[in-house]
């Protein structure tokens, strides 16, 4: 449905998109995990045509993003993270406004999730309302919109808790009527909650895309306490990978046959052991977490290429 | 979808414009009543060609065209600076708002990330503009009209006599709407275009201003400003360059347009934030 080839964007001496390769399915809920100025928005700016990629190439159902952006944004609608809406209008106004640039067929559906979902009064003057609730009327609006796509950027920064939830279940129902969405953010379980996959971001790069079902079903982390020196490395047919190494105290990723793990563990010298299973902290944490060592992962993602396939797996 | 966009610029700005056009109307309206006074010192050989004082007055307004016909002193107030800075400063506020103000307010996104191709956009911005300019050039005329009506002048000019100058004072509009356009299509603020192009136009009016006193070389900055273009006396009482005015005035706008329509098609659209 969204395939970017190669994506890159350079302002001056600045690289804000690196050789991004990517693909989102048709349906899917894809996450944008990412710190500021990972590229994230840039990214989504691309494939609106709001900006022209420096090289490479991006389309959204075969339209490409630059030269046919306007079949593209047919087919999108977008919530920006910072959202600006014109404050002289009303809510209802506003609404209005925006249905009618897309043809008019989405005010009814609109308004009504803005009331009804939302809790928003229509009549006040935007320039009345809190960021939150501005936050709430795009949403609504976006939500009602009769497109393939929804392109999310930060859509619940500036909600309540009870608003984050509402925007989870639109985003699950989306996903339930066919909707593709590409969900971008910085709270983690809320992209964990919705994503079908995630892709994590780095100084305009893509360095990891993670499908959650797979990780959900298949991941677990395991605390393992050697009695001596802990092993440096494992049995390929494992699938083990060393997360973190304090003494003789191994942090390890599991995603292979437990009957195999059990036999291998049985053999070593462990006096205690935990077993847990990964979330997407984790997973973030090996990118942007506290211990992250920058010219290592710059290193390994100079040496691979940088696509959702082929993105490196553990350090 | 054109529509939906030109309504709402139109609507952005509609107190500003009902204000200014009110106050144009209301000017006009006034220009017939001080004509009516004008023309009684005239009877009284108070006023007159070769009659200091109020006279000289006059052709300070009028300029060179000036005459003593009830057109010429009620159409030489069209030279007001009253008249001539609200359209320099509407003309200047609806070019470098555009597009740079947009971006600045972050109102840019909303629109253009809906199915809305660029050139559409930017054509209901100079559509809303051309509105404006519209507006108060007819609120010049129409303030004439219906002040002729409620005060005694000789010979009140009609619609048709009316209308050249009204012409020139959309073509002034929108030939400085057009050189601050560009600026705007470029830029990601209101205020640099705005202030460009403010600046660009007033030291025009000055030099414009000082030429008749400095000597035959520096003539050429006569052609500096669009105001060397704007004579509404001379359209209005000898009917006088006016094609010819109009024209230069129309293609500096229509150049400027042009090269806004290339800018902003392939200008990468910054966030707001």
């Amino acid at each position: 449905m969204i395939v970017t080839d190669g994506l890159t964007k350079i302002y001056g001496q600045t690289t804000a998109l690196s050789n991004v390769c990517l693909e989102v399915r048709k349906g899917e809920v894809y996450g944008l995990l990412g710190p500021n100025g990972s590229g994230k928005t840039t990214a989504i700016r691309l494939l609106l045509g709001l900006i022209r990629p420096t090289a490479g190439r991006a389309s959204v159902a075969g339209f490409d993003c630059w030269t046919q952006s306007v079949a593209v944004r047919e087919l999108v609608s977008y919530i920006p993270g910072e959202i600006r809406l014109i404050g002289s209008m009303n809510g209802y106004l506003m609404l209005k406004y925006l249905s009618d640039l897309r043809g008019g067929e989405s005010l009814e559906r609109a308004v009504s999730i803005a009331e009804k979902v939302m809790k928003l009064d229509l009549g006040r003057k935007i320039r009345a309302y809190s960021t939150g609730m501005k936050q709430k009327l795009a949403i609504a609006q976006a939500f009602a919109d009769p497109v393939d796509i929804l392109i999310l950027d930060e859509p619940t920064s500036a909600l309540d808790p009870s608003a984050r939830n509402d925007v989870i279940q639109l985003v699950k129902a989306a996903r339930a009527t066919g909707q593709t969405v590409i969900f971008s953010g910085h709270v983690l379980p809320e992209v964990e909650a919705v994503a079908d996959r995630v892709a994590i971001m780095r100084k305009g790069r893509l360095m990891h895309v993670e499908d959650m079902h797979e990780r959900r079903s298949s991941a677990r982390i395991l605390l393992l306490r050697f009695s001596g020196q802990p092993p440096t490395s494992f049995p390929e047919n494992l699938d083990l990978s060393i997360r973190e190494v304090q003494g003789n105290v191994l942090l390890v990723e599991h995603r292979g046959e437990v009957r195999t793990l059990l036999e291998w563990l049985a053999t070593q010298p462990i006096d205690d052991m935990a077993v847990g299973t990964d979330d997407l902290r984790s997973l973030y944490d090996r990118y942007h977490g506290p211990n992250v060592d920058d010219l290592a992962l710059d290193a390994l993602q100079d040496s691979t290429s940088n696509t959702d396939n082929a993105a490196p797996r553990a350090f | 979808m054109f529509l939906v966009m030109v309504r709402k610029q139109i609507r952005d700005s509609r107190w500003l414009l009902g204000i200014l056009a009110l106050a144009f109307f209301s000017l006009s309206w006034l220009t017939v009543y001080m004509a009516h006074g004008f023309e009684r010192l005239i009877t009284r050989g108070e006023l007159g060609p070769g009659i200091q004082g109020r006279a000289g007055f006059l052709r300070g307004l009028g300029g060179s065209a000036q005459d003593y016909s009830t057109t010429g002193l009620e159409v030489c107030w069209w030279n007001h600076p009253f008249i001539v800075l609200t359209i320099l400063g509407w003309a200047v506020a609806r070019g470098s708002g555009a597009v740079g103000g947009e971006i600045e307010r972050g109102t840019l996104d909303l629109t253009l990330s809906r199915p809305v191709p660029r050139w559409e956009f930017l054509a209901s911005q100079i559509i809303a503009t051309m509105f404006g300019l519209a507006v108060l050039a007819l609120a010049l005329m129409l303030g004439n009209l219906v002040g002729s009506q409620f005060n005694v002048v000789k010979n009140p000019p009609g619609f048709e006599v009316l209308l050249r100058p009204a012409l020139l004072v959309f073509a002034l509009g929108w030939a400085i709407f057009g050189y601050t356009l560009p600026f705007s299509v470029i830029d990601s603020v209101r205020w640099r275009p705005g202030i460009f192009s403010l600046g660009a136009t007033l030291s025009g009016l000055i030099a414009l201003s000082l030429v008749s006193q400095l000597d035959e070389f520096w003539s050429w900055l006569k052609y500096m400003t669009v105001f060397q273009w704007y004579a509404p006396m001379a359209a209005a009482v000898k009917n006088q360059d006016l094609l010819w005015n109009l024209s230069i005035l129309g293609s500096i706008g229509l150049v400027g347009i042009v090269i806004s329509f290339l800018s902003f098609q392939w200008r990468d659209l910054p966030s707001s934030s």
